[in-house]
C-alpha cells in the first residue's frame, strides 16, 4: 500500500518534470539539427526513455511556432511523404541559452544538497 | 500533399476512419489551418507506417495510429492552439468568432467576457451598416432625438424625431465602427493571452 503511494507520487513528479523539460528538450534537439515532425518526436521519445502519445507533442510544436521560437517549412520528398521541417530561430536560441543556464544552476544546487 | 493508398481494404478503412475523426475535430478551423493539421498527421502516420515493416498493412497502420494516439486525445488541444492565431495580427473575423466561441465555454468569467466582446463586435457592425445605409435612405436613417430627448440611431419614419448629425453620420459612423472594432480586437487579444497564460501555469 505504501509502495503504491510512493510510486504514484514518483510518477506525478516525473510527469511534471517531463512536462517542464519538454520545451527545453525540443529546443536542444533542434539546436543541433533541423528535424521533421516524426523524426523530432521519435528522438524525444528515445531521449525521455518513455512511451508517450506522439500526437501530444504537435500542439506544443504549434505553440512554439506561434511564440516565434521555431520556424518550419514543408518539403516534398523524392520518395515517401512530404515532411514539415522545424528549425530553431534566434529567439529560440536565446531562450535555450537561458534555460540551459538555469538548468545548470538547479543541477548544481541539487548536487550540493545531495553531497551534504 | 500526403495521400495514402492501401491494397488491403481493412487498412484503407482504418486510415479513412482515423482521418475522418481528425477532420470532424477541426471544424472550427479555416480551410488552410485544417489542411495543415491533416497534412502533418498524414505525414507522421505514413512515416511511422514505413518504420513498421513487419505484418500486413492493417496491423502496420494500426500500430502507427496506436503510437500517435487517438484524435480526441490531442487534436482538440492542437485546434485550440491554431485558434489562438486569432489573437495575432492578420487574423480573420472567422478566427476570432471561433476563438470567442471556444473560450466562452471555459468558465463564467470567460463566458461573460465573450458576451461583452461579441456585443462590441455587433455594435461596431451596426455603426457600419447605419453609416452605409444613410447614403441610400438619407431621410429615414440617422441619429435622432426623440420627443422625450432620448437619442436613437436607426430607422425613423415620423416627423417628431429631430435628426442630430445629418450626413455627418457617414464619416462618424464609419470611424466609430473601425475604432470600436480595433478596441475590441485589442481587448480580445490581451484577454485571451491572459487566460491562456493562466491556463498554461495551471497545467
Amino acid at each position: 500500500m505504501q509502495n503504491d503511494n510512493l510510486n504514484e507520487q514518483f510518477e506525478k513528479w516525473q510527469l511534471q518534470l517531463r512536462k517542464g523539460a519538454l520545451i527545453y528538450m525540443v529546443l536542444a534537439l533542434l539546436d543541433k539539427n533541423e528535424m521533421y515532425g516524426y523524426e523530432l518526436i521519435t528522438s524525444l521519445s528515445k531521449k525521455m526513455g518513455a512511451d508517450m502519445a506522439e500526437g501530444t507533442i504537435y500542439p506544443l510544436l504549434n505553440r512554439m511556432v506561434r511564440s516565434e521560437m521555431l520556424t518550419f517549412d514543408w518539403r516534398i520528398m523524392e520518395s515517401g511523404p512530404a515532411r514539415k521541417y522545424y528549425q530553431i530561430n534566434k529567439s529560440g536560441r536565446r531562450l535555450l541559452e537561458r534555460m540551459h543556464q538555469h538548468w545548470q544552476s538547479v543541477s548544481d544546487a541539487l548536487q550540493e544538497l545531495t553531497d551534504d | 500533399m500526403t495521400e495514402a493508398t492501401f491494397t488491403q481494404v481493412q487498412a484503407q478503412s482504418v486510415w479513412t476512419n482515423y482521418i475522418s475523426k481528425v477532420e470532424g475535430l477541426c471544424t472550427a478551423l479555416d480551410h488552410r489551418q485544417k489542411a495543415d493539421i491533416l497534412a502533418e498527421i498524414k505525414a507522421h502516420l505514413l512515416e511511422s507506417y514505413i518504420q513498421f515493416d513487419v505484418g500486413d498493412e492493417e496491423s502496420r497502420i494500426s500500430a502507427a495510429i496506436a503510437k500517435l494516439g487517438q484524435p480526441e486525445d490531442f487534436v482538440p488541444l492542437w485546434v485550440e492552439e491554431r485558434l489562438l492565431e486569432a489573437v495575432q495580427p492578420g487574423a480573420t473575423t472567422r478566427n476570432l468568432y471561433f476563438l470567442l466561441r471556444s473560450n466562452a465555454l471555459k468558465g463564467v468569467q470567460q463566458f461573460l467576457f465573450s458576451m461583452i466582446a461579441g456585443f462590441g463586435y455587433l455594435l461596431s457592425f451596426y455603426f457600419f451598416i447605419m453609416a452605409a445605409l444613410k447614403v441610400f435612405f438619407p431621410q429615414n436613417i440617422g441619429l435622432y432625438l426623440s420627443p422625450t430627448g432620448i437619442p436613437f440611431l436607426g430607422y425613423v419614419d415620423a416627423d417628431e424625431f429631430t435628426e442630430i448629425l445629418g450626413y455627418w453620420l457617414v464619416p462618424i459612423g464609419l470611424m466609430s465602427a473601425i475604432l470600436l472594432h480595433y478596441v475590441i480586437t485589442h481587448m480580445v487579444r490581451r484577454w485571451v493571452s491572459r487566460f491562456r497564460h493562466t491556463n498554461s501555469e495551471g497545467e
